[in-house]
């Protein structure tokens, strides 16, 4: 859950410099920097895939597991999804710090401040509270007070009110709780949101600051310059890190077991609870998360390459 | 010849004298013994709301086990799912968290002590709960059992109600909670354990009367091969015969042992 955003790249004669260098540095070269970690993952993986396919016991496990992983991705891309919409919302009110109001003012305009100074450090608050708190505890107070709480309050309070004020009865009661894949949606996008708009803040941040004045001296609104000036130059130093947490998210639903949420950590735990084979299970659990992970970072990293060479 | 049926005579006479030698209880000479709990399975083991000490059957039976066989306890705190691989593994000397006695797990690299005492798992459910009345009717309606991963209960709804309306939880605290908070319809659990949290919530869950399932009884578990194990079962033997045990079931609120 890194917030850092990317380097300048290197720029063209650098690049060069590195080609020069690497063929005047011997013939063995190419062995020191081949992807060694990589190759040795892939032989691991495929003598696991091999394994499950010629072993009973594998496969019985692979079997169990691997009905959850529709589950884990569709918590995982869900709750990116809303992560990143709130998360966005988030950034842009905290890239924008409070000013004083200054001399000569209208008061439209003084208000203006003093709320954007109010939102501000709301969201402020916010974001350090979900960063300071760790995914786990949210997830069981989401789970096992937040939800319930606020069930239990709508189906008490404004569930008879709609229905008198409406005068329809027939207004259902809502039906959400602790073990919903809705609260785990909820709380991991709640907690996802806080890590990313630091993303977005970081993003929106580094675009330098003359250009934004010159633009505005251009006349263009602050939602023009959002558009034209900053959103194009910060999507690219956004979007490795963006991705980056896409593949923490992945890891993090393995958190919403606490839950009794079926995903696949959550059928491995009750199948090496049952049959006591602990080691094959959390190998074939863990191949599972490598391969959906380790697919992804390559994915992020043919990005990062693209966005590079198209930065020029 | 007759030499001979004099001394098996001898030997025979000898025999209850040699039982009574064995009655003897070992001595351990303080030996360090570690002893897995969870601290989240009243009365097991848990915390006590008004000290937040660990208290339970389990601290009170080991420390008179330990009396007899002049041993020293040590309780590590661990989670349950992992907690008889963890023995079977010889990280620990013993794990008392009130584990029923299975074959699975016999053959799974841990020996059982005697069973200390035989319970029953039953059905908890709200305390105003008038959707259903009885067991038969829980599992023909399609209410949701929430449950603690890895345990007897699990296999218990498993066969009761099938997976699909099974949610698996770390811990039986959580699944009550979850009953509480209306998220799951029933709780399946130790008769024993389910008293302990029956008490601590007595003015919103219950323990419906019929019995789901005849356990095989509650054991201690030691690694496999342990001579501990012996050392365990001659106190325990020890105190069924002179009422200790019954006297702490008591203090626990087990009632006296079901035959």
């Amino acid at each position: 859950m890194s917030a850092a955003v990317e380097e300048k790249p290197k720029n063209d004669f650098e690049e060069v410099d590195a080609r020069t260098r690497q063929r005047l540095a011997g013939p063995f070269s190419r062995l020191y920097i081949a992807p060694w970690w990589l190759i040795i993952f892939i032989v691991l993986w495929i003598y696991l895939v091999y394994q499950i396919s010629n072993s009973d016991e594998f496969s019985r496990i692979y079997e169990e597991i691997s009905e959850g992983i529709s589950l884990t991705l569709f918590l995982s891309i869900t709750s990116y999804f809303f992560a990143i919409v709130f998360g966005l919302l988030l950034g842009v009110i905290r890239a924008n710090r409070p000013k004083p109001p200054e001399h000569g003012m209208r008061l439209a305009q003084v208000i203006g401040r003093a709320l954007q100074t109010v939102v501000y450090h709301i969201t402020t608050m916010y974001v350090e509270f979900m960063r300071g708190i760790p995914p786990l505890v949210f997830l069981l107070i989401s789970g096992f007070i937040l939800v319930p709480a606020l069930r239990d309050n709508i189906n008490t309070g404004l569930v008879p009110w709609l229905r008198e004020v409406m005068n329809n009865p027939e207004i259902p009661e809502l039906v959400w709780r602790g073990r919903d894949n809705g609260t785990a949606i909820a709380g991991l996008s709640l907690i996802y949101a806080a890590f990313l708009s630091e993303v977005f803040r970081a993003g929106i941040q580094s675009v330098d600051k003359g250009q934004i004045e010159a633009a505005k001296s251009l006349g263009m609104s602050y939602f023009q310059v959002l558009r034209y000036i900053i959103i194009p130059q910060a999507v690219r130093r956004m979007l490795p890190p963006l991705g980056n947490d896409f593949i923490s998210m992945i890891k993090d639903t393995s958190l919403v077991t606490v839950l009794g949420i079926n995903e696949i950590t959550q059928l491995a735990r009750k199948w090496s609870g049952s049959t006591f084979q602990y080691v094959e299970t959390y190998a074939v659990l863990s191949m599972i998360y490598l391969t959906l992970t380790i697919t992804g970072s390559m994915l992020v990293q043919l990005m990062e390459r693209h966005l590079r060479r198209n930065e020029h | 010849m007759r030499k001979v049926l004099l001394l098996i005579l001898v030997l025979l006479l000898a025999l209850p004298m040699a039982i009574q030698a064995q009655d003897d209880l070992p001595d351990l000479e303080g030996q360090v013994i570690t002893i897995a709990v969870e601290n989240a399975y009243p009365p097991f083991n848990y915390l006590d709301e008004a000290t937040g000490d660990a208290v339970g059957w389990d601290y009170d039976t080991v420390a008179e086990i330990c009396v007899r066989i002049n041993c020293t306890p040590e309780f590590i705190e661990t989670s349950w799912d992992g907690m008889i691989v963890a023995v079977a593994g010889g990280e620990f000397d013993v794990a008392a968290d009130g584990i029923t006695i299975t074959e699975e797990r016999d053959n799974s690299g841990v020996d059982f002590s005697v069973p200390y005492i035989s319970i029953v798992q039953r059905l908890m459910v709200g305390l105003d709960e008038d959707r259903f009345a009885t067991v038969d009717e829980f599992i023909s309606g399609d209410y949701i059992v929430g449950v603690q991963l890895a345990t007897t209960n699990y296999n218990t709804a498993v066969d009761l109600v099938g997976d699909d309306r099974i949610i698996g939880y770390d811990q039986f605290g959580a699944a009550v909670q979850a009953l509480i908070a209306g998220d799951v319809d029933g709780v399946i659990i130790d008769d024993v354990a389910g008293q302990g949290y029956v008490g601590e919530n007595d003015d919103q869950i219950q323990l419906l009367d019929e019995a789901l399932d005849q356990d095989g009884g509650l054991g201690f578990i030691f690694p496999e091969g342990s001579e501990l194990r012996d050392a365990f079962d001659a106190a325990l033997l020890s105190m069924m015969e002179d009422g200790t045990l019954d006297a702490i079931n008591e203090t626990w609120g087990f009632g006296p042992a079901e035959e």
